[in-house]
């Protein structure tokens, strides 16, 4: 289930420390340093406080907000992938592991965090990514993908109709038999056998 | 001393098995007299994945996932893939075996796939012909209830099938104009779906969720079609029982199954005839895990033959973009339609034996996300939406699905390493393509092509060369010499009298259509010579 963000749990939240607000949302000159210890987080979210903020910025690179479609975090990616990560230990290691990797390629070549850098910077950093690690780039994309075409109101506006099999399934023109009527003219095509 | 072996014991309770255990309670075995283990359990319709919003992360991971080694429920076994072309090898462990999770496609064998030797000078001749499993291809079609239409010209004769035919929607029509303009053959497929109410059973809701459960009992999978029959006609099911090996007496005759229980504890079925009906990896397994004084190699394989001519069908999909909406999504995930214009040999092709073409359906949007069938992920960034609305949901898939010709080298052995839960060793399957696989495939992909284009194509998604393992066949083959068989025309094992082995194992050749009808089919005249031999073992 979705975790809501109170202003009452913000608000304890950035009493304890630095906060990391959001991708863009400060500015580089005036954001902490990267918090990697569990202080200061939701205390159900499986990951630490910098590798959830350098997931949004990822995953909202890799889908972006355009076209008239939301950002993958925009439609509650995070909160899902944190989900996932909870019941399936194996994906939170592999998730933590690449966000630490696409971190390190961040200020290896920018010296700086990765949601603290600007968006093409940022697509850039992923490129990197996908080129040097490729499997565990094309891993985190799958999982972004998954976290955004679950969401119903994706499926709406990409015109999908889901007809779960407890419900009614979709109306379909019968079969018409006429489609055939040139195929019916060829001859035997099997080879018969004496 | 009171006798309490079975008649029949079966192990495997999937399209064979349950075909096979029906058909001997409707013979007239007594109640009692059929027993099956089958190592799984019954899957409850509310488990089906099909009815969550998030049912394709299963395509992935998950419960229902398609394959043995990303599952890994308990009752799985892990299957080691090696070769040039590893199989990724699919298959469903419960009652009735791999027909919880298929996708229905109900074609028959030609009558020229029996004859691959006498016509095409390769491969081997079956020991029976098309016209000895024509009945049984008929009385297997009543029990699983067919949506279809009989008057294919690319096939011979049949039955008129149960029910009318399954909706083929805009894709179906889409591309069926384009074979119409090439003046290729194509066909409304036969799936075993049922269109209208069948034999209890409602008619399909069209879902298109097939491969991940049915829970309302329109696709016909054996825990519905047979095992409910064969259960009230006195056949005893076990499940949860895990057999480690067949045994034998001192005289060489099958004398029943060792078998682990749920909680690891061994027993001992006897029974007067055992069948095997594992998959064409799970029976193999079993029977080189069998191994006795009499059969150091394992049981029926005095010549070491078990195992060996591993078949899988040649498999390529060009997804062909489209203008207009698909829906490849909405309808049953069972073909709409094929082609059989490249079936039969013709040898200017530059190849042997020949392939149909599966114009099929698609699943949603986050499988598209990924890549679809042909393996081309949605490009992530600024390109995404952009290119997934090109790309959903206007996708035709149409799928080359080749005959495979058995080579020795494409086997199931046993792992020397992998084991299951119980320490049972795993198989370990190596696969490679051959020549005329590559040719056949590289042939069928320029047809499909030249198809999809005479259809409108936009852009075409091809696959390139893939190899999952949807279909296992030929590692315990019928035939009239021990040297190159194990089992005879009523699937004997040469070896030993009273061991029968009847599933996708027994395939001498593996034509170039879906096997699950023909197995259906061995199963039932299987049963048959059983009973008409009966009085030599009962």
């Amino acid at each position: 289930m979705k975790k809501k963000w109170t202003r009452r749990k913000f608000l304890e939240t950035g009493l304890k420390g630095s906060v990391v607000v959001g991708a863009g949302a400060m500015g580089a000159a005036s954001r902490s340093p990267l918090i990697t210890t569990r202080e200061n987080q939701p205390p159900e979210s499986p990951f630490a406080r910098g590798e959830r903020e350098t997931l949004r910025a990822a995953m909202d690179e890799i889908i972006p907000a355009s076209d008239g479609m939301p950002a993958a975090s925009e439609v509650g990616g995070v909160e899902y992938l944190e989900r996932v990560a909870r019941e399936t230990p194996g994906i939170r290691k592999n998730l933590v592991k690449m966000l630490s990797a696409l971190e390190n390629l961040s200020r290896k070549h920018s010296g700086t965090a990765f949601a603290s850098l600007p968006g093409e910077n940022r697509v850039e950093a992923l490129k990197d990514f996908e080129v040097e690690s490729p499997e565990d780039f094309a891993t985190l994309r799958d999982l972004v993908y998954e976290s955004y075409y679950t969401q119903p109101k994706i499926w709406k506006l990409v015109g999908y109709e889901f007809y779960p099999t407890n419900q009614s399934g979709p109306r379909m023109k019968p079969f018409d038999d006429a489609v055939l009527a040139k195929v019916r003219k060829m001859p035997k095509l099997y080879r018969e056998v004496g | 001393m009171a006798d309490d072996r079975a008649d029949v014991l079966v192990i495997g309770s999937g399209a064979a098995g349950a075909a096979l255990t029906k058909r001997l309670t409707d013979l007239g075995v007594a109640p009692g007299g059929v027993v099956c283990l089958e190592q799984g359990d019954w899957v409850k319709p509310g488990d089906y994945p099909s009815a969550r919003p998030n049912w394709e992360v299963q395509i992935k991971r998950g419960a229902f996932n398609f394959s043995p080694n990303v599952r890994q429920r308990p009752e799985d076994y892990p299957v080691v893939e090696a070769g040039k072309h590893p199989p990724g090898v699919l298959m469903f462990n419960a009652v009735g075996g791999s027909t919880i999770h298929w996708a229905t496609h109900f074609p028959r064998f030609h009558p020229s796939d029996f004859r691959v030797k006498s016509l095409d000078g390769v491969a081997d001749d079956w020991p029976i012909r098309y016209e000895d499993l024509e009945p049984y291809y008929d009385a297997n079609d009543l029990e699983t209830g067919v949506a279809g239409l009989a008057g294919d010209p690319a096939n011979p004769p049949r039955s008129p099938r149960s029910t009318p035919p399954l909706p083929i929607g805009v894709l179906g029509e889409t591309i069926g104009r384009g074979f119409d303009k090439l003046g290729w053959h194509w066909w409304v497929a036969d799936n075993a779906i049922v269109s209208r109410a069948y034999d209890g059973r409602p008619a399909c809701d069209l879902h298109g969720k097939c491969m991940f459960g049915c829970p309302i009992g329109s696709k016909a999978s054996a825990d519905i079609t047979y095992w409910p029959k064969a259960l009230k006609q006195g056949a005893v099911l076990e499940t949860w029982a895990r057999v480690r090996e067949i045994t034998v007496d001192e005289q060489g005759r099958a004398r029943g199954a060792i078998y682990y229980d749920r909680q690891g504890n061994l027993h001992e079925m006897r029974a007067r005839v055992v069948v095997v009906s594992c998959n064409g990896v799970g029976t193999p397994r079993l029977l080189l895990n069998s191994k006795s004084n009499l059969f150091p190699q394992g049981l029926a394989n005095s010549r070491g033959v078990v195992g060996k001519s591993f078949m899988m069908h040649p498999f390529r999909t060009l997804e062909g973009v489209f203008e207009g909406r698909m829906n490849g999504y909405d309808g049953p995930f069972g073909i709409p339609a094929l082609s059989q214009q490249f079936y039969e040999t013709d040898l200017k092709r530059g190849f042997v034996r020949g392939y149909t073409f599966l114009l099929e359906r698609t699943f949603g949007p986050l499988h598209r996300a990924w890549g679809g069938f042909s393996n081309h992920p949605v490009p992530w960034g600024a390109e995404h939406h952009r290119v997934m609305r090109r790309r959903f949901p206007h996708v035709i898939r149409l799928t080359v699905l080749g005959e495979d010709l058995p080579e020795e080298t494409n086997r199931v052995e046993l792992d020397p390493l992998a084991k299951d839960s119980s320490g049972i060793p795993a198989p370990r399957v190596t696969y490679s393509y051959s020549d005329n696989s590559l040719k056949m495939l590289e042939h069928g992909a320029e047809m499909g092509r030249q198809a999809l284009e005479a259809a409108g194509v936009l852009e075409i998604l091809d696959s390139g060369i893939i190899h999952p393992a949807f279909h296992l066949m030929g590692t315990a083959r019928m035939g009239t010499d021990p040297r190159h068989s194990v089992v005879n025309a009523w699937h004997q094992a040469h070896d030993v009298k009273n061991l029968f082995i009847v599933d996708g194992s027994s395939f001498t050749t593996s034509a170039a259509v879906n096997p699950t009808s023909t197995i259906g089919a061995l199963a039932l005249r299987c049963a048959d010579g059983i009973w008409e031999r009966r009085r030599e073992w009962m």
